[in-house]
């Protein structure tokens, strides 16, 4: 389980405090995927980024004993200069992976997966955007977590690749939990179980999916 | 532990770039100095204070000072150059503080040493007093460096522009830091001033006790250790205060 405890989180401005989330206090129970559901800029990816302990919230507390992902399909955290598989061995090492049979067995996944071929060994400021999502989202797939935090990644690379990502995450849909943001209804519903609405601020739960759709689509 | 051994890794290989150029950009620039200055001064015509080879005498200033140098300015650019890297939970702030620490007195000691055995390989005097106090005074630069960077990274991404000043003040501080002189030759009217600068002490310190023939009357070892605890403790506890506005978006 996540508990979110009084989590507020603003950002200074010229006119003082700008709140993206106001006093959220919610529990995402395991093994119940969630969609997280928000117009654009409603702070979707905020609440993801803070449940995944990328970024802080300003007061309250997030607390989970579970193993997060970052969220999956993210190009952010390359560094241009270095290879994609010196980015993966990175991963793999802050990710407790030591010995090197282990991180080998890991690269050569991420490879096979990301089927980028020989740019695997190139810098990765020379990778396209779809070759960076498809190495992002081979190295979210990895590594198992208790939950996958899935920011619209299912809109990255080609209709082939979109394929096997879909089968990857219904492969672990069974053992681990999803929390998805997105403003696609159709995949939200493909997927999730249950649905928070983040608007104004707040996150209220609804604990099944096809409520919270409504609910959304009522505003 | 393991993300600071995986960040050192990536520091390493990040700053020395896919041909390794980066270890010799490292080597390159204080001997470009101690080449330089010596020319200045005239080669081995005048020698520095207590009969010491002058392009010795630079090189225990040099690398010191370079090492100052380069851990406030990488500690300065940390949260800035490793943002994609707290992207990844396990990454804390101050873990790629303390790499970029770790890999700049790794990286200036091995420069050092490599100096002065091929220095004395070539012929110079390069025999060490007392080369543990040495050690210890070059690596107390490092940690004031630290302090100093931690607190202009907090500056740096509070008000930017007003951080610009620290690379600036940092030049000046080249030519009043000692590299080139000892306190000894500067007249005494103007030695008070000068020795408010606490890398001038440093310096002093580290030929004091490098040259057998130098013996310094000016390095204080604590006022050298008021500052470089003083800045360390209010450098990093600030880093620590202010570490998750500083990744946060």
């Amino acid at each position: 389980m996540i508990a979110l405890d009084s989590v507020s989180k603003w950002y200074p401005t010229r006119q003082g405090r700008k709140y993206v989330l106001r006093d959220v206090t919610v529990r995402l129970p395991a093994g119940r995927h969630v969609a997280l559901l928000g117009v654009n800029g409603a702070g979707k990816s905020t609440l993801l980024r803070l449940i995944g302990g990328i970024d802080y919230p300003s007061a309250g507390r997030i607390s989970s004993s579970a193993r997060i992902s970052w969220p999956v399909g993210l190009t952010g955290g390359f560094q241009g200069s270095l290879t994609g598989r010196d980015n993966a061995r990175f991963v793999c090492q802050i990710n407790g992976i030591a010995e090197r049979a282990a991180i080998r067995a890991k690269l050569d996944f991420v490879e096979d997966f990301a089927e980028i071929g020989s740019y695997f060994d190139e810098p990765v400021k020379t990778y396209s955007s779809g070759m960076r999502a498809r190495l992002g989202f081979a190295l979210s797939m990895a590594f198992e977590f208790d939950y996958y935090l899935i920011d619209e990644v299912l809109s990255v690379g080609d209709h082939g690749f979109r394929a096997k990502c879909q089968r990857e995450l219904a492969a672990r849909r069974g053992r681990c939990t999803f929390i998805v943001a997105s403003h696609n209804l159709n995949t939200v519903r493909e997927i999730c179980e249950i649905g928070a609405i983040v608007r104004d601020g707040g996150v209220v739960l609804y604990p099944d999916i096809a409520e919270a759709v409504e609910a959304f689509q009522a505003a | 532990m393991r993300v600071l051994h995986a960040l050192l890794l990536r520091e390493l290989k990040t700053r020395f770039g896919i041909y390794r150029l980066g270890m010799v950009w490292a080597f390159v620039e204080p001997l470009t100095h101690v080449i330089v200055l010596s020319v200045i001064f005239g080669i081995r015509s005048r020698t520095a204070p207590g009969g010491v080879e002058f392009p010795i005498f630079l090189a225990t200033g040099i690398i010191p000072f370079v090492l100052f140098r380069a851990t406030v300015t990488r500690a300065m650019s940390t949260i800035e150059a490793n943002r994609a890297l707290y992207t990844y939970a396990q990454v804390k702030p101050f873990d790629t503080l303390l790499a970029r620490f770790i890999l700049e007195v790794i990286i200036y000691t091995v420069v050092f040493l490599v100096f002065m055995v091929g220095a004395g390989w070539a012929g110079f005097d390069v025999a060490v007093q007392d080369p543990l106090v040495v050690f210890v005074v070059f690596l107390g630069l490092g940690l004031f460096g630290l302090g100093f960077g931690a607190l202009a990274c907090v500056l740096n991404d509070a008000l930017p522009d007003v951080a610009q000043i620290v690379p600036i003040l940092l030049r000046p501080l080249y030519f009043i830091s000692g590299i080139f002189f000892s306190v000894e030759v500067i007249p005494v009217e103007y030695r008070g001033w000068l020795l408010w600068n606490p890398v001038l002490h440093a310096l002093e310190i580290i030929r004091g006790h490098y040259f057998r023939a130098i013996e310094t009357h000016y390095g204080d070892p604590l006022y050298l250790a008021v500052w470089t605890f003083g800045f360390l403790s209010f450098g990093l506890l600030t880093f620590h205060v202010y570490r998750t506005r500083m990744v946060a978006t």
